[in-house]
């Protein structure tokens, strides 16, 4: 017969506390201190074991390179692409005043919100947070390097990477474009259409979609998709990705569209995180 | 090795590969989940309190991983462990065709668990899509991959054949 013993009823009071801990935390949004502390501490350690595998990897990867290729090109090459990516957002920023000032001689008191002189972190890729549906990755950037949660991350050509949903000391997890989760505000990036809609990872595909777009709105495939800064989390004009097609949704009320991402989240191996916009 | 020392190092060096090395693959989105293989080994192998702690662990570690903690995987890989340690004495241990099978099986029903608990996903991909191009997937690669990890600890740390007579 089954007994019941006080191991067993410590053992289950144990679990149902963990039980209902975590759904506190997670369905009510409850924030233990002694939790985020311990969470915070963990993550730490966790993230100083594999930057520095990370790194000794990416060291015997360059090692082996330097056969082939000088050290100092390999550098060189680093170097040269972070401040591509960083001319890359300047590009933007200047395209987007462009089409502002063609805009401002038609209308007037237009609040200037560009991405005029962003501070930029540049970062290397640590990893790939494993998991089944959500899309993080994890990068060499922390707060010793004032970087701070809600900032955005860019990557190759200033396309709009993803955000930074917790920055350790030496490393922060960013949250990418493509997770099911993600919600940015994005227009299509078109001279003669600025059709607004919310763009958001899809589970189990590379592509997002962009969602609540206006049902009479201008948009086609082809469209470049661009970030809005409307909610004034992310700087406008941030590349994301093409539309693929446009479908009425919300029987005919809206239309959402398919947008193939710009990146491969797989390959990529720096990132800027945006300071200051 | 006491488990207690050797899991702890098993769950790091699985983090560190499955952040690094195995996100690197070009089938990355798949996994391998080698943490469910640790949670799965700990419970069959060692034991409930084992499992049960090992998976606790690991998904919670995972959890802080994804920027959350005490979280969704932490559920899901002490349901694993405890799970598996239901098959003690029911299935050999050293019956290792069998074994990587019960290691798919054990990764499907994970990832239809992970599938109905995550609200972001369950409403916006249909069912069946999800099965054939996700959970089949990452239940045939984690299998492969897995049963290498279960041998590992088989051996290492469950003492193998000796702790089982032979």
């Amino acid at each position: 017969m089954y007994k019941i013993t006080k191991k067993k009823i410590g053992i289950s009071s144990i679990i149902i506390l963990l039980v209902l801990m975590i759904l506190l935390v997670n369905v009510f949004d409850f924030d233990f201190y002694i939790f985020r502390w311990l969470e915070n501490g963990i993550y730490n350690l966790l993230a100083f074991f594999i930057s520095t595998v990370e790194s000794l990897a990416s060291s015997v990867e360059n090692i082996y390179s330097s056969f082939f290729r000088s050290r100092e090109l390999i550098q060189e090459n680093y170097r040269l692409r972070q401040e591509l990516s960083e001319l890359m957002i300047y590009n933007i920023s200047l395209k987007e005043i462009e089409e502002e000032n063609q805009r401002l001689r038609e209308l007037t008191n237009l609040e200037e919100d560009l991405l005029a002189n962003p501070t930029v972190v540049g970062a290397r890729r640590v990893g790939l947070a494993p998991a089944s549906w959500e899309k993080s990755l994890l990068v060499s950037a922390g707060s010793n390097d004032d970087v701070s949660e809600r900032m955005p991350v860019v990557s190759y050509g200033g396309n709009l990477l993803g955000v930074v949903i917790n920055a350790g000391v030496s490393s922060s997890q960013v949250k990418l474009v493509t997770d099911p989760e993600f919600v940015a505000g994005a227009r299509v990036a078109r001279e003669d259409s600025r059709a607004l809609g919310i763009i958001r990872g899809q589970p189990g595909s590379s592509n997002l979609l962009l969602e609540r777009i206006a049902w009479d709105a201008d948009i086609e495939p082809g469209d470049e998709i661009v970030t809005s800064g409307i909610s004034g989390d992310f700087p406008r004009g941030l590349p994301i990705g093409v539309v693929i097609s446009v479908e009425p949704a919300s029987y005919g009320l809206s239309q959402t569209a398919e947008v193939s991402f710009n990146l491969e989240s797989r390959t990529i191996e720096e990132v800027l995180i945006i300071t200051d916009f | 090795m006491r488990w207690q020392l050797s899991f702890p190092v098993l769950i790091i060096i699985s983090f560190i590969l499955q952040t690094t090395f195995f996100s690197r693959l070009p089938a990355a989105r798949f996994g391998p989940d080698l943490l469910l293989v640790i949670a799965f080994s700990a419970g069959f192998l060692l034991g409930r309190r084992q499992g049960l702690v090992v998976g606790f662990a690991a998904g919670f570690l995972q959890d802080i991983l994804l920027g959350g903690g005490l979280g969704l995987y932490t559920v899901s890989r002490m349901l694993t462990g405890g799970g598996s340690s239901l098959l003690r004495g029911k299935i050999y241990q050293e019956n290792f065709p069998l074994v990587t099978l019960v290691i798919f099986f054990f990764t499907l029903l994970h990832e239809l668990l992970i599938f109905l608990l995550s609200e972001q996903v369950i409403f916006r991909i249909d069912p069946l899509t999800a099965v054939l191009q996700n959970f089949l997937p990452t239940a045939v690669y984690t299998m492969l991959v897995g049963i290498l990890f279960y041998l590992l600890i088989y051996y290492l740390i469950a003492g193998g054949e000796r702790a089982h007579g032979k």
